[in-house]
């Protein structure tokens, strides 16, 4: 196929492999600290919990399973997109300030590469991607991280932590339309935050900075509707 | 009659917004122009450069090409805009993706060697580069591309004058296109050039033949 | 080839490591230099930058405090609703409000408006040489410039997060009113029964810490991060991440010694 545009230039690759790699570098990137993140508000809600048991005479083993319900409808989306506005908004506010600041976004559209297909689209499926996938992930570590804490200071079972029993399709259908919506608004929240405070290096900083608080918003505003909506 | 011209300014401006900004232009150019366009900072050469370029639109007045149609055109930008996720290569080829690898790849490595970076310099990434060499793969790679229409925004900005003098003596347009230099501070510059357009905020525009343009020019700085 | 496995491997574990403890090491000196300074802070300066902060973020937190006020409602709400006890919507609403969800939503929201735009001032400075510069003329530009803006930081997000909890709790009242039918006062009197002053108490001593941790991470990322245009956004996103990554570690170590 000898005369057919050269697939060698980073930019001839299709939108998908920039998603991947975009994939690569945030989603997966945002993954050791959401992890973290989760597994230890994993730990401070069984914390809570038990302190409230304690208080209530409530039996923890049969909180446990409505642990995971919770972390699947509230806790867990929230978290990964707070953790997320802040690690992805930042790092694709900058970068992108940074690439319109240094004028490379007017040398990919110069030479015929198109904007929207070839840097934002990628940005944004990578963001949703990234999102659903720190969620799961998030989810798994937060409820093994509760039920372990609540094993070993013997307050529960880690099974009853890890039984999703009670998650029914409705809170399944809650979890991943609050995550795919968080996953969507981050990266565009960034583009905005880029666009409007593209030029110079303060410019790129406060385009990051702007990227996070508007992304800490989105996530909160997409919580309420959605939970108000799947009541 | 003298012939069409390639591009024709008719009061063309651009609002100021985080864009850049230029005050209302009349400008024609002849195919085989040789343009030099300088002034203050913020009086819109950058902005007057990526209009030609087909980068900005105007948002008054107009810009016409010669045919109805604006010919392939490259640019070199004032801060390299060289991708930092690409080597240095890759970012040459930028612009030959419709060519076929191999005859894009000598053209590439060609560019590269004229503007003297060497082959041990084509896979690094442009961080790992020194400006001077950043400014010259940027040549490079407006040149690569063999657009008749050649537009080069402060070429020499921030180099040491040998440097300077080096990437002047790079910078050409083929006898059918156009070559558009834009610098605050033109110094060797002007040699490239037959004509000379001023910039200034609040001021009108003044264009004419190199030696006068570059006389004024220089009895005001 | 094996004893060079093994030096790959040191070096895979070691370097971070060393690149953690010497963050840590320099955070701890910072803090150290800081603390010192507190007695001989220039108050007007202090002053300055207190209201220069709390004023850029009063409106953004007054917002994200009046949605996660909501928010707690909106998430508790479905399972008081469900178990039928609505009487105990104020005390799960401000339990969760006062001691969670607010220090840790105004701390987030703080490190990315106020402490990425520290952190880049701090990196700007540096770019500019006008650090360098008072170092140069016998200035210590901790006691001058850093502690000033640490201390400010650190008071301004305990005092946020006092604001913060007014408006959140007074936003979940409202939120139950509109949306579960449950009066204000019932609400009010649920709160009362069950918490006191210690909760709010418990929430603040944690934005305190929050505080800190954020200003260190700013200072710390400004003054690490490569004295030139592009350090300055790399400053502001390295302030945010490890701003949260110190805030969700002493959540845990909080609330565990609670």
């Amino acid at each position: 196929m000898r005369g057919r545009p050269a697939p060698l230039v980073a930019f001839e690759r299709p939108a998908l492999a920039e998603t991947a790699r975009q994939l690569w570098s945030l989603g997966l990137g945002s993954l050791p600290i959401a992890t973290l993140a989760l597994a230890f508000f994993g730990v401070v809600l069984e914390k809570h919990a038990a302190l409230q048991a304690q208080r209530a005479l409530l039996d923890l083993d049969r909180i446990g399973p409505m642990f995971m319900k919770l972390l699947v409808r509230e806790f867990a989306p929230i978290m990964a997109g707070s953790v997320l506005a802040a690690r992805l908004g930042s790092a694709t506010g900058a970068e992108l300030a940074w690439m319109d600041a240094s004028e490379q976004l007017d040398a990919l559209s110069l030479y015929g590469a198109r904007i929207g297909r070839e840097v934002y689209l990628p940005r944004l499926l990578a963001g949703i991607l990234g999102t659903l996938l720190v969620g799961v992930v998030g989810v798994l570590a937060a409820s093994l991280a509760a039920g372990g804490f609540a094993q070993l200071t013997g307050t529960g079972r880690l099974s009853a932590f890890v039984s999703p029993r009670l998650v029914d399709g409705k809170d399944l259908a809650l979890f991943w339309a609050k995550l795919g919506l968080d996953g969507a608004s981050l990266p565009l929240a960034a583009f905005l935050a880029a666009r409007r405070h593209g030029r110079g290096p303060r410019g790129i900083a406060r385009a990051a900075s702007t990227a996070v608080v508007w992304g800490v918003l989105c996530v909160l505003v997409w919580d309420i509707l959605l939970g108000l909506a799947f009541a | 009659m003298a012939a069409a011209p390639l591009v024709a300014l008719k009061g063309a401006a651009v609002a100021p917004g985080p864009a850049g900004a230029l005050a209302p232009l009349d400008l024609s150019l002849s195919a085989g122009a040789r343009l030099l366009v300088t002034g203050p900072s913020g009086s819109g050469k950058t902005t007057l450069l990526k209009l030609l370029a087909g980068l900005r639109r105007p948002t008054a007045g107009r810009i016409d090409w010669a045919g109805g149609r604006a010919p392939a055109r490259a640019m070199a930008f004032e801060r390299d805009a060289l991708l930092d996720s690409e080597s240095l290569l890759e970012n040459v080829l930028l612009h030959l993706r419709r060519l076929p690898r191999e005859a894009a790849l000598a053209r590439g490595r060609a560019a590269l060697r004229s503007v003297g970076l060497a082959a041990s310099d084509e896979e690094k990434r442009p961080q790992e580069l020194s400006g001077g060499m950043r400014k010259r793969a940027g040549i490079a790679r407006a040149l690569a591309s063999g657009a008749p229409v050649r537009i080069f925004d402060e070429p020499a900005a921030g180099l040491d004058p040998v440097t300077a003098r080096e990437i002047g003596a790079l910078l050409s347009a083929p006898a059918e296109g156009l070559l558009v230099v834009g610098a605050a501070d033109p110094g060797p510059l002007w040699e490239l050039v037959d004509l000379g357009l001023v910039l200034e905020p609040g001021r009108p525009a003044r264009l004419g033949p190199r030696d006068v343009i570059r006389a004024r020019w220089e009895t005001l700085t | 080839m094996t004893d060079r496995a093994l030096v790959a491997a040191g070096r895979a574990v070691g370097r971070p490591l060393v690149g953690w403890l010497r963050a840590a090491g320099a955070l701890a000196l910072l803090a150290g230099r800081s603390a010192t300074a507190l007695g001989s802070l220039d108050g007007r300066e202090l002053a300055r930058i207190l209201a220069w902060d709390g004023a850029q973020s009063l409106g953004l937190v007054a917002i994200t405090a009046a949605l996660a006020g909501a928010l707690v409602v909106v998430q508790t709400g479905f399972f008081i609703r469900q178990l039928g006890v609505l009487g105990l919507l104020g005390w799960g609403a401000g339990y969760a409000s006062l001691r969670e969800v607010c220090p840790l939503l105004v701390a987030l929201v703080y490190a990315g408006r106020v402490g990425a735009a520290r952190a880049a001032e701090v990196a700007a400075l540096r770019a500019g040489e006008q650090l360098p510069a008072l170092e140069a003329l016998g200035v210590d530009s901790v006691r001058a410039l850093l502690a000033p803006r640490l201390w400010g930081m650190a008071a301004s997000v305990l005092l946020l997060t006092a604001f913060g909890d007014v408006v959140a709790l007074a936003a979940a009242a409202l939120a139950a009113r509109g949306w579960l039918g449950l009066p204000v006062l019932e609400f009010w009197r649920s709160m009362r029964r069950s918490l006191g002053p210690r909760d709010a108490a418990l929430g603040l001593e944690k934005s305190a810490a929050f505080g800190l941790a954020i200003a260190l991470s700013a200072l710390r990322a400004g003054l690490a991060a490569p004295a030139n245009g592009r350090g300055v956004g790399q400053a502001a996103r390295a302030a945010v991440v490890h701003a949260i990554g110190w805030i969700l570690l002493l959540d845990v170590l909080l609330t565990g010694g609670m």
